[in-house]
């Protein structure tokens, strides 16, 4: 792989939750030590449950919020730090597409200049110039010109999330953050929007963060991916090799949790059924974050913390049965 | 999308958001009448010169304290002058008087309100505490105070009623700014490198503007009504100039002789604060967002 182009290490964000008179302030980790890397082009999808802590990564990438520690560099620039106008001049390389296109879009403003603002914020177009611009972008995502002068309350929802791409594609960011941005929508439409952004990706070689919680939708789209567990990743590698041979105990949970469009086959697997919940974030079990919940959990499992270890095939996971390092661990045969 | 259903999207196509306003104004017959009849209101005031039968201020003392007729449709006053021309030419007074107090607490209001709101922290604690002072303040008393330090004056009054109606506009624009700066498309317009001037004037200005105008419509019969009890109370408007409060307070001293001398200014400020209220409502339901999905 070349220099990655976006390569984030030891990624830790903790939220203060304020407390009461009688009760104390708490410490929510919601992002522990998550590092991984994307190359130019590449679409990198990061899976897991509410709760997992995907969209705290996906913010913490945009510096919408604050990571507490690790560092984030982007095309070669340590972008951790920078904070106002230096982050400002950054902002063009990587853009976002929010969860909920009815609230990520601005009502009072018509479609021309939803579209038109990075450009006009960026001093990159203005004028006839602009319109023109505009209007090719829409043109890009599939709507028409005349949709320009209206307001966003005036779309659909599959129609609003193609206006969000247009926006943020304007800069030509060369990562695009995708925070669950097909969950929103219905089957029809969601196939519509991926088709579209496989279109984009091959047309502009923009490289995708893909935040999801449907694995269903993940595996079309992803190259490699990233799933993650109560604010870690707990299994990454090419999303060929996590689909059919996953490596970590929730994965193959995950995995077995995605309907097959068959009735036979569907009605003939087997479901690994997790015990529970996944525990609260403000009291994270000791060692594996997963064990409470495992079906093969050990001994060990309860006071250590795996490592990542690489797996054959790609990628690599955190955990003890693959961890050829501590006693007791057996590499499972799979 | 079809061709067809292309066409028929872009005959159906855009309606700016005034149209939309309109459209959705119009549904509101109450309010419609009460906007009329203020805009009728107003340009009596404004014409009151040439629409008013008498002049108010000559006096024909020998018909004084007379009962409504057809030389005089509202009666005469104690000192024989047109009741009818002086709650015409009091509409002047008691419409600039309303939009005066308004204005004032606009000023005050809005500004910190809007920095309390995005601000936050200890800058929103030290505002919040000042405008809850001003509220635990008996509001009466305060005007009271404020006129009696300043002088009696319309004016005077006027800037008490606007620092009495002001912390509601402040605690308004906060709640509002509060909310819409933690609306996603404000994070959105973050994510693509908008300054946070450009955010708040292009984003938060444009979203809290709208829950602003109820405000104004209610709290201008707010403002007329305080002012007509302060006018009441002598600390109005001062002679020989004239407010719908201070004719019912002139003409309180002669009720028991001449009733029908408090009806009709008492009956002007009741149907203008009303048309005020009713507007506001209007308003709120034209421009009201939980409807506003309607598809």
């Amino acid at each position: 792989m070349s220099t990655p182009l976006l390569s984030v290490r030891d990624l830790e964000v903790t939220f203060r939750l304020r407390g009461g008179l009688l009760r104390p302030t708490r410490l929510l980790r919601a992002v522990n030590g998550v590092s991984f890397d994307i190359a130019p082009g590449e679409t990198l999808a990061v899976v897991g449950e509410s709760g997992s802590g995907k969209s705290t990564i996906a913010r913490a990438v945009m510096r919408l919020l604050e990571p507490s520690s690790g560092r984030i560099h982007l095309d070669g620039d340590d972008v951790t730090a920078l904070k106002g106008e230096a982050l400002r001049r950054i902002r063009p390389k990587l853009q976002m597409v929010f969860q909920d296109p009815y609230s990520s879009l601005d009502p009072s403003m018509i479609i021309a200049d939803v579209v038109g603002e990075p450009l006009v914020v960026h001093g990159r177009a203005r004028g006839a110039d602009l319109e023109r611009r505009v209007q090719g972008l829409l043109e890009h995502v599939g709507l028409g010109r005349y949709h320009m002068n209206r307001y966003p309350y005036e779309f659909s929802g599959g129609q609003r999330q193609r206006i969000a791409i247009a926006r943020a594609i304007a800069l030509e960011p060369k990562l695009l953050v995708l925070d669950e941005a097909v969950s929103a929508l219905d089957v029809s439409t969601q196939n519509q929007i991926l088709n579209l952004l496989e279109d984009l990706r091959s047309e502009l070689g923009i490289a995708y963060l893909f935040i999801s919680h449907d694995l269903g939708v993940v595996e079309h789209i992803a190259d490699r991916v990233a799933v993650t567990y109560l604010g870690r990743i707990v299994e990454e590698g090419p999303a060929e090799r996590i689909f059919s041979a996953p490596a970590h105990p929730y994965t193959e949970a995950l995995l077995s949790a995605v309907p097959v469009p068959n009735p036979r086959i569907q009605r003939s697997r087997q479901r690994i059924v997790l015990p529970g919940d996944i525990p609260s974030p403000l009291a994270p079990p000791a060692g594996c974050p997963f064990h409470t919940r495992c079906p093969h959990v050990m001994d060990v499992c309860k006071t250590a913390m795996p490592a990542h270890t690489p797996i054959d095939g790609g990628g690599s996971a955190a955990c003890f049965l693959h961890d050829t390092g501590v006693a007791g661990g057996t590499r499972r045969a799979s | 999308m079809s061709e067809a259903a292309a066409g028929l999207e872009q005959l159906g196509a855009s309606e700016s958001a005034r149209r939309r306003f309109l459209r959705r104004f119009r549904k509101q017959r109450p309010a419609l009448y009460a906007l009329g009849f203020l805009v009728l209101l107003a340009l009596g005031a404004l014409f009151a010169p040439w629409v008013a039968p008498y002049d108010p201020l000559t006096q024909n003392l020998d018909r004084v304290l007379e009962s409504p007729s057809w030389d005089h449709w509202f009666g005469t006053d104690e000192l024989g002058r047109d009741v009818a021309s002086r709650t015409l030419f009091a509409a002047r007074i008691s419409l600039m008087a309303a939009f005066q107090a308004v204005l004032i607490a606009l000023v005050i209001g809005v500004p910190p309100g809007l920095l309390a709101g995005l601000a936050g922290g200890w800058v929103d604690n030290l505002i919040m505490r000042f405008t809850d002072a001003l509220m635990a303040f008996p509001p009466l008393i305060l005007a009271v105070a404020i006129v009696a330090a300043l002088g009696p004056s319309l004016t005077n009054a006027m800037i008490a009623v606007g620092i009495l109606l002001s912390p509601t506009f402040l605690r308004l624009m906060r709640g509002t700014a509060m909310a819409v700066a933690h609306e996603t498309y404000v994070e959105a317009a973050r994510s693509i490198g908008c300054s946070q001037g450009w955010i708040i004037v292009r984003h938060i200005l444009p979203n809290v503007i709208s829950p602003l105008f109820v405000q104004i419509s209610v709290f201008a019969g707010v403002a007329m009504l305080a002012e007509a009890g302060l006018s009441f109370l002598g600390l109005g408007a001062q002679p020989p100039d004239s407010s719908w409060g201070a004719m019912v307070g002139r003409g309180f001293r002669y009720i028991s002789l001449s009733p029908s001398l408090i009806v009709f200014p008492g009956l002007a400020i009741a149907v203008t604060v009303l048309a005020f209220y009713v507007l506001g409502d209007g308003l709120r339901d034209a421009l009201g967002r939980e409807v506003r999905r309607e598809d």
